[in-house]
């Protein structure tokens, strides 16, 4: 890697112009096999995009969160796919990185070089894991594993059995990781958009999963890997995640600058791009993302260095990330909304960029970590409310 | 020459500190001010005496030439405790340093900035008329509006139109600009009592005549197609990008008193036939939390902006009309985003806000008229888009 963060951005900007054809290119084909075409795997991983949030000391990145978001966001102006894949991919195989024992990850990293193990899966409680000689054994279906079917690694989260929560605590939790092959993959994947990111649902059936494939809970401080790393685990996804939806307004107004220019609407003289007020609509956006730049630049400069003496800082923290999150999705539908409107008839057909961003930035909205309740705790704390740990 | 990390964070805590330490003094005047619809002489005095009028001029004539993010963050500041009182300190921050870096060398330089630093006041608007005359002098006639600070000023820059004797245009055989600025005297300016508005009263932004008044030429700008004659590298900026932190100071300070306001008294209210607290609605926690970060957001996207465009004066890149685009779009959307944040705010401030005499009332009344100001119109993004489009943005600004 070069010296300066500045080298370091431009090194990744060319990295991922470099594969900017072929993410384009599969586009349609990610739809259709509803996960990513294997060239958008093959130029993914040629990249090293699934490494961009792990450790150094197992060959990752561990890149410096403005260059995160930077990396999501070119990837996802590419493909919205691609990027999703992209993030979630980095995240999960820099949280295992991180959190694993030595055994552990000295076992999955050893080839790391030829295959970076990309891993997935979901957090949500919704197995159970039964303690058994040297290990757990663990059955459960849960849902959005993106990129499962280039995974090698996939995660879940069970509450675990026979076990009581404490009083005014949350149950006991264990997240476990299993090598794809002991998982059930299905075939769920029917959407209205992320169609190409595969997050369909899988199943473990009492798989055997050994004690150093396992954590209790989620929430731990990492083994390994420092600076965005060390951060709370919500703050840590954040900045990538925050490229996700600048990606995509950035990918709008370049289709609809495009797409105005070239096309005169029914009943109109001139082109769409001759038309003032969509001019004004046009540059509105444009400062928006702008917005959004400024904002994600500013917010994670100040959050990779703000101290955090007690668990309320870490709490604020990560609410604080999760709003500008949720903040970013909302700017980010703006643009593709407004982009979309003005596009007009070729918009509506399935296969117009306008159309699929569309759809992929209602999708990702949905998405648990920039729901409202990111909004509510943000006002709580304002508000010098107390805020619990939590979602 | 560029500051130093250590120099600009020096800098900054400066003028911050500056700026916090009027601030009881303007709370305390506020009302004062909006009923006498110009600035309290406390007020002023404070500001003054904490060397607010000096931080955007040229170095030369003991201004302090802050770095433009410094001035955001020291506007908004002001203006966080009365908005008034930061949009006089804005303008008569701005206009001594339109004049000191646009005044020739010269009498009219020493006499303005000779002795105490001076009060300025002026519009931008070419309201009024200079007539070129046979001895070199020029004859301003003229009604011109918006003169915040009017009532407090020394000096009023008055941009004109230059006319020949027989009302006709100068020809380049004439060698004359077609827009003038003039230093005046207050005594020779005919203040009227016109500024009877829905906010930013305080202000006290007056129209003002001129009647024959004869003004000599080192008493005025724009000859010899100089933009600046002194001044660090803000100052080779247009006008309205030079001005751009103050506006966006003044829209960030809003918001976050009418914010700031929601977190004491009327968060803790409980409105006629509710249940609990303002504050206890989910509602309102959530659109509380999505006005917190879209102030953020504003507020950075101002902040790294214009550090951006100062790393370029400072590099001497080029101005190109997407340049200063891009920078009035950032003022125009700050500033829209601001004014929603303000209308939230007084949404919740329920029957109490209805009177006169609420702040949050005040600062819906202040922000928007000062969202009206023609710096921060929408016509900005209608030139960012053509520019994105490749296209000529129409004319004018």
């Amino acid at each position: 890697m070069s010296s300066t963060l500045a080298d370091q951005r431009a090194e990744w900007r060319a990295r991922v112009a470099g594969i900017g054809d072929t993410l384009r290119g599969e586009s349609e084909a990610n739809e259709e096999l509803r996960q990513l075409s294997p060239a958008t795997e093959a130029a993914l991983r040629s990249v090293d995009a699934f490494s961009l949030c792990s450790p150094a000391e197992l060959g990752g990145i561990n890149a410096h969160p403005r260059l995160q978001t930077q990396v999501i966001a070119d990837i996802t102006a590419h493909d919205s796919s691609a990027g999703w894949c992209a993030l979630i991919g980095a995240h999960e195989s820099a949280w295992l990185a991180s959190r694993l024992p030595d055994s552990a990850v000295e076992r999955i990293f050893a080839d790391s070089a030829a295959r970076w193990p990309v891993t997935c899966g979901s957090i949500a409680p919704e197995g159970e894991a039964e303690q058994v000689e040297g290990g757990w054994m663990v059955t459960g279906r849960w849902g959005w594993a993106s990129g499962i079917h280039h995974s090698d690694y996939v995660l879940s989260m069970s509450r675990i059995t026979g076990r009581e929560p404490e009083p005014g605590m949350p149950p006991p939790l264990l997240c476990a990781a299993a090598p794809k092959a002991d998982v059930v993959v299905e075939d769920t994947w029917r959407t209205l958009g992320m169609r190409g990111t595969g997050s369909t649902h899988y199943r473990y059936e009492r798989v055997f999963v050994p004690d150093e494939m396992c954590l209790a809970g989620f929430e731990r401080p990492p083994l390994r890997g420092d600076g965005w790393l060390a951060r709370p685990t919500v703050t840590f996804l954040t900045a990538a995640g925050y490229g996700f939806p600048l990606g995509v307004a950035k990918r709008a107004i370049e289709e609809i600058t495009e797409q105005a220019t070239s096309h005169t609407r029914t009943g109109q003289r001139a082109s769409i791009s001759e038309q003032q007020h969509f001019q004004g609509d046009l540059g509105r956006c444009v400062a928006l993302v702008e917005a959004m730049e400024g904002y994600g630049h500013h917010l994670f400069d100040e959050l990779l260095s703000a101290p955090i003496n007690s668990l309320e800082d870490a709490v604020l923290m990560d609410d604080r990330a999760r709003a500008a999150l949720r903040w970013a999705h909302q700017a980010a539908e703006d643009v593709v909304r407004t982009a979309h409107e003005h596009a007009g008839g070729p918009a509506v057909y399935s296969d117009n960029v306008l159309a699929r961003l569309l759809r992929d930035i209602q999708t990702a909205s949905q998405h648990v970590i920039q729901t409202q309740s990111a909004y509510i705790r943000r006002g709580q704390h304002q508000l010098g409310m107390p805020v619990r740990p939590g979602l | 020459m560029s500051r130093t990390s250590v120099e600009r964070q020096r800098e900054r805590s400066e003028w911050i500190e500056r700026a916090e330490s009027v601030g009881p003094t303007l709370r305390e005047f506020a009302a004062a001010s909006a009923k006498g619809k110009t600035l309290a002489p406390e007020s002023v005095a404070a500001l003054e005496d904490a060397g607010l009028f000096t931080m955007a001029s040229p170095l030369e004539v003991g201004g302090f030439d802050v770095h433009p993010a410094t001035q955001v963050e020291a506007f908004e500041q002001l203006a966080s405790v009365d908005v008034s009182s930061g949009w006089v300190a804005m303008i008569q921050a701005e206009s001594p340093a339109m004049a000191a870096s646009h005044l020739p060398d010269g009498i009219g330089l020493d006499t303005v900035f000779g002795g105490q630093f001076p009060r300025v006041a002026g519009t931008a608007n070419p309201e009024g008329v200079a007539t070129a005359q046979s001895d070199g002098r020029f004859r301003l006639n003229g009604r011109w509006s918006f003169a915040s600070g009017i009532r407090h000023c020394g000096w009023v820059l008055a941009n004109a139109m230059v006319r020949m004797e027989d009302g006709s245009r100068p020809t380049a055989a004439d060698e004359l600009p077609p827009v003038v600025g003039s230093l005046v005297p207050l005594e020779q300016v005919e203040v009227e009592d016109s500024w009877n508005v829905m906010g930013l009263e305080g202000t006290g932004s007056c129209h003002y005549q001129l009647h024959d008044v004869i003004v000599e030429r080192p008493f005025m700008t724009s000859f010899g197609g100089v933009r600046s004659y002194r001044g660090g590298p803000w100052f080779a900026n247009p006008t309205i990008t030079f001005l751009s932190p103050g506006h966006t100071g003044i829209a960030l300070g809003s918001a976050k008193r009418a914010l700031d306001l929601l977190t004491g008294d009327v968060g803790n209210r409980t409105r006629f036939g509710q249940a609990g607290a303002v504050a206890d609605r989910g509602a309102f926690q959530r659109d509380y939390g999505e006005m917190s970060c879209r102030y953020e957001a504003a507020r950075a996207y101002a902040l790294s902006t214009l550090d951006d465009a100062m790393a370029q004066r400072e590099a001497g890149e080029p101005i190109t009309p997407d340049y200063d685009a891009r920078i009035r779009a950032m003022v125009t959307w700050v500033t829209d985003t601001c004014v929603d944040v303000v209308r939230f705010a007084h949404h919740h401030g329920g029957g109490a806000a209805a009177f006169s005499d609420s702040p949050l009332q005040q600062v819906l009344r202040d922000i928007l008229v000062a969202s009206q100001h023609i710096f921060v119109a929408d016509v900005a993004y209608e030139r960012t888009g053509a520019f994105r489009l490749g296209r000529e943005a129409k004319g004018g600004f």
